[in-house]
């Protein structure tokens, strides 16, 4: 008996509570999607470090288990609230507190099992689909598979269930608190209206506007340093809960003005429904607005990254294979033939980078940039690489010339005693400097400057750290061959793990201390945001490697993103369903007063919108500026070519639609609840 | 004389703390006997409800002792509550607290299999009530699907299935058209006649009290009179009760 009574609440509870299941079964199938492109080969196949895929994902995953934890928590709760009376009875009936914990517990794990199971199949086809994404963006070709993984969904399982347990921990303890009476007359405490008596709090309103101006003219005009910032950010936080505190009372306020809008068909009526919501919704809703303004923030930011990454991978990398070697006279035979049987190598070349025995540049240098470091690891002779070379690093005009060519450069030319300085744009004003105040000789000649160049070059080591002197090739038997660098083009497909066999056959890595150790002091050069350096470079596998990991975050944080938003749109429409069948008397009497069928649903529709649009605008507001302000400094200082409001459209779009859709629920649900006897 | 099955000894019940303090009930004794139908009268804010509570274990007292037979309810721990609800109590509201998932046979049921009796007499125990209160053709209805006095007919049923000791009713026509209120007040004095039910029913409304043998009037949370039908014939009692109402209406306060 028991159990049928269990079965059929559930039911009950699927329907009155429909699209709290819907959200579950969202969250289920994109968790599913997730975790099943963990254990997904179509995955592993684009790259082989793919631990930070699963990582980013794990973490991901991590963070919903606790958005699931509390929409469950509330929504335990508010079913508690509303299903009161009814627990009452069973308390009545003789059933024992234990039992009704038992049974309301179980309702609660059987509704979230049926979304977990719902949830299989449109997880599965989200899979199919974000892995074709995840292969488009890349560039790489995807032939669809049918592959399942047992695994991601028993991961899934297994994270819903600990988080369906953890929220349902404390219902033991809120029956046990609980009287009989309590739960009997409980419906009808709450049927107490909280009214905002006084007006002053609207004050707060403008304290809080007043607040968010200000602070985004700091953003605008960089008024804030590294660590002042953190203290405006709370102040933010608390200007928006202050604000929805104000906003109750300045509703009430222009109420009792008697503005001639509030004469208008029922926005009186609206007005006082929406001022009370908000009294009693003010923290939620606060909460709510800071969170979707902070989903928007990071979708923008990571859009701007893959961009970034796209661009500047392609600068950091214009060879398709390279290599480094720290021995002068190395001939990169093992390393050419290992290209030459996995791809195919049209054209290469070889040559040696110089050095004088003195280091002026580099010194100025360490001393100029910021973030550079020095290794201090020393080890049979052999040393940890550094931001700088040990010495300066020279190259012949022939050898420049020839790299030049491979990359459709023009050719540079040199007269004698002549010099080119080479180097990345990001220290362009450094460049000019030290072709100022630093001298270059070479034996007994001391050059001129002929040009500065700053095409990319794979300057991170490969062709020096961050700068190269050209100098004439009659001028090189002055200088002391450095090291060895080998560049090459490669034609047609090259194999996804082309990197690593290259990297196979060189042996820097002192497995004792687990670091890269050289005969030389090798220079990586000062690139932060993003740095590619390494002994061998595939730029076809760098450039996945490196777009995985920003590609890898974007879904991310796309993903918690919307799991975020369709938790806390679901907790909003829920709270708006239950008014409606709580309050439906309220519109029986606009009824009475006259209205008819289409001027009530205008009403509802009206405050509605209304409700929904606080959250929506305040959190626009917020983030838009700050988007913006993002936006245009990204587009400055990385030179990419892109309209300024595009990222942030685009993760706007995203959060409307998403948005929009739960709005359509509630007002359809209202309108049903209020017509339903 | 009956036996005595319910003694309230001095029960008082205050709500609100210090300084604001509302006195519901306020030294309240009185006795119930076996196989009686009692009811309890008394104006909004008299304090007959908060009595029912008190009685019903659903509130607890501030003072004072309820014995049932001779088990002092007021000393019982929650689970011992629990299971005295179960056993001794049945119950029919305003507002029928039927469950809404279950049908009119399983709402009745529950309360059988609740106290673990076996699923065959189970079944046949929920049938012969619903026969003895003409419900029995709307067995497989759900709730929303009956009227209001077939609700409240099949929460007597439910009230009565375990023969408890007592039927606590509040305000049970409150919610039901005459004729349902009148075929569902004939239903408690067949409970009460032929299957010797104890009641106890709390109301306002005059027509309902005249079907009960004794009636309690409540006043500021005291007992001021008590009506006792006797050989009267129901007609002559209701006489009688308006009468005591009309007195407590304007005269006693004026007075």
């Amino acid at each position: 008996m028991l159990n049928i009574l269990t079965l059929r609440n559930v039911k009950r509870s699927a329907r009155d509570y429909l699209i709290y299941l819907v959200t579950m079964t969202i969250i289920g199938a994109l968790m599913f999607a997730f975790h099943g492109m963990i254990f997904s080969t179509d995955m592993r196949a684009i790259y082989g470090e793919f631990a930070a895929f699963a990582a980013l994902i794990g973490m991901a995953s991590f963070f919903i288990m606790f958005i699931v934890i509390w929409l469950v928590h509330y929504m335990v709760n508010f079913m508690l609230e509303k299903r009161s009376r009814e627990f009452g009875t069973y308390l009545l009936l003789g059933m024992e507190k234990k039992q009704i914990t038992r049974i309301f517990r179980r309702e609660n794990m059987i509704l979230g099992v049926v979304s977990m199971l719902l949830g299989l199949l449109p997880g599965f086809i989200f899979q199919k689909i974000f892995i074709n994404m995840f292969y488009a963006i890349l560039d790489v070709d995807y032939r669809m598979s049918l592959e399942f993984s047992p695994w991601g969904v028993l991961i899934t399982f297994g994270v819903l269930v600990l988080a369906y347990l953890l929220a349902l921990v404390r219902v033991k303890r809120k029956f046990k608190k609980m009287h009989i009476r309590d739960f009997i007359y409980m419906d009808k405490q709450n049927e107490q209206i909280v009214h905002e008596k006084g007006t002053w709090k609207k004050i707060f309103v403008f304290i809080a506007i007043a607040y968010i101006i200000f602070f985004n003219i700091l953003v605008f005009t960089s008024g804030m340093t590294l660590y002042s910032v953190w203290g405006f950010i709370i102040g933010l936080i608390a200007a928006i809960y202050l604000l929805y505190v104000g906003l109750s009372s300045f509703f009430v306020n222009y109420i009792k003005k008697k503005n001639k809008v509030i004469y208008k068909d029922a926005n009186l009526f609206v007005l006082r429904q929406l001022a009370s919501k908000i009294k009693t919704m003010r923290f939620t809703m606060g909460t709510l607005t800071i969170l979707f303004a902070t989903a928007l923030l990071s979708w923008t930011v990571v859009m701007m990254a893959a961009d970034y990454q796209k661009t500047e991978l392609d600068n950091q990398i214009p060879f398709d294979v390279a290599a480094f070697s720290d021995k002068p006279d190395a001939s990169f035979e093992e390393q050419i033939q290992v290209t030459r049987e996995n791809a195919n190598l049209s054209d290469f070349h070889r040559y040696n980078i110089y050095e004088n025995g003195t280091d002026p540049i580099n010194q100025f240098l360490y001393s100029h940039v910021d973030g550079t470091w020095k290794n201090e690891v020393f080890k049979d002779g052999k040393m940890g690489s550094s931001t700088y070379f040990g010495y300066d690093t020279y190259m012949g005009l022939t050898d420049y010339n020839r790299i030049r060519s491979m990359l459709g450069l023009e050719e540079a030319v040199l007269e004698s005693e002549q010099y080119i300085l080479h180097g990345k744009e990001k220290i362009d004003d450094l460049l000019e400097e030290i072709s100022n105040t630093i001298p270059i000789r070479v034996g007994i000649h001391t050059l001129d400057l002929r040009t500065i160049n700053m095409e990319p070059l794979m300057q991170n080591r490969i062709n020096g750290a961050d700068y190269m002197i050209v100098v004439p090739d009659e001028l090189l038997p002055y200088l002391t061959p450095y090291y060895s660098v080998m560049v090459g083009v490669l034609k047609g497909e090259v194999p996804p793990d082309l990197q690593e066999k290259l990297r196979g056959t060189l042996h820097f890595l002192d497995e004792s201390i687990n670091e890269e150790l050289y005969a030389i002091e090798v220079g990586e050069g000062s690139s932060q945001v993003l740095s590619v350096s390494d002994n061998v470079m595939v730029a076809d596998n760098l450039r996945i490697e490196g777009s995985f990991v920003i590609v890898s975050l974007c879904f991310m944080l796309a993903y918690l993103g919307i799991v975020f938003l369709c938790a806390a749109l679901t907790i909003m429409t829920v709270q708006q369903l239950s008014d409606a069948s709580k309050y439906r008397f309220r519109y029986e009497i606009l009824k009475q007063l006259g209205m008819n069928k289409r001027e009530t649903e205008k009403v509802v529709l009206k405050q509605l919108a209304v409700y929904y649009l606080c959250p929506y605008i305040i959190s626009i507001i917020l983030s838009i500026f700050i988007g913006m302000f993002a936006s245009e400094r990204f587009v400055y200082f990385t030179g990419i070519k892109a309209a300024n409001f595009q990222y942030y459209i685009l993760a706007l779009l995203v959060f409307s639609v998403v948005y929009a859709a739960y709005f359509i629920v509630s007002y359809v649900g209202f309108i049903r609840n209020l017509e339903s006897k | 004389m009956m036996e005595r099955l319910i003694y309230a000894d001095k029960v008082e019940k205050y709500y609100g703390a210090k300084g604001n303090m509302t006195k519901a009930l306020n030294r309240v004794e009185f006795e119930i006997g076996k196989g009686e139908f009692t009811g309890i009268m008394g104006a909004s804010g008299s304090g007959k409800s908060t009595l029912l509570n008190v009685l019903s274990t659903i509130d607890n007292v501030t003072a004072g002792h309820i014995y049932f037979e001779s088990t002092d309810i007021t000393a019982l721990k929650e689970e011992q509550l629990a299971e005295f609800r179960k056993e001794k109590l049945g119950f029919v509201f305003q507002d029928f607290n039927l469950l809404d998932t279950l049908t009119i046979e399983e709402n009745i049921t529950l309360a059988i299999t609740l106290q673990s009796k076996q699923k065959q007499k189970a079944d046949r125990r929920a049938e012969e009530v619903m026969k003895q209160l003409g419900i029995y053709e709307i067995r497989s209805k759900f709730p929303y699907e009956v009227s209001g006095g077939q609700k409240q007919r099949c929460a007597c049923a439910r009230a009565v299935v375990n023969h408890p000791m007592i039927i606590m009713a509040d305000e049970p026509t409150g919610a039901l058209d005459s004729k349902a209120a009148q075929i569902l007040l004939d239903t408690f004095v067949t409970l009460n006649e032929e299957m010797d039910s104890t009641i106890l029913m709390v109301t306002h409304d005059v027509f309902s009290a005249s079907y009960c043998k004794r009636i309690l009037f409540l006043k500021d949370g005291e007992i001021f009179h008590e009506l006792i039908r006797g050989g009267k014939g129901r007609r002559d009692f209701l006489n009688q009760i308006l009468d005591v109402l009309s007195l407590t209406g304007g005269g006693v306060t004026n007075a």
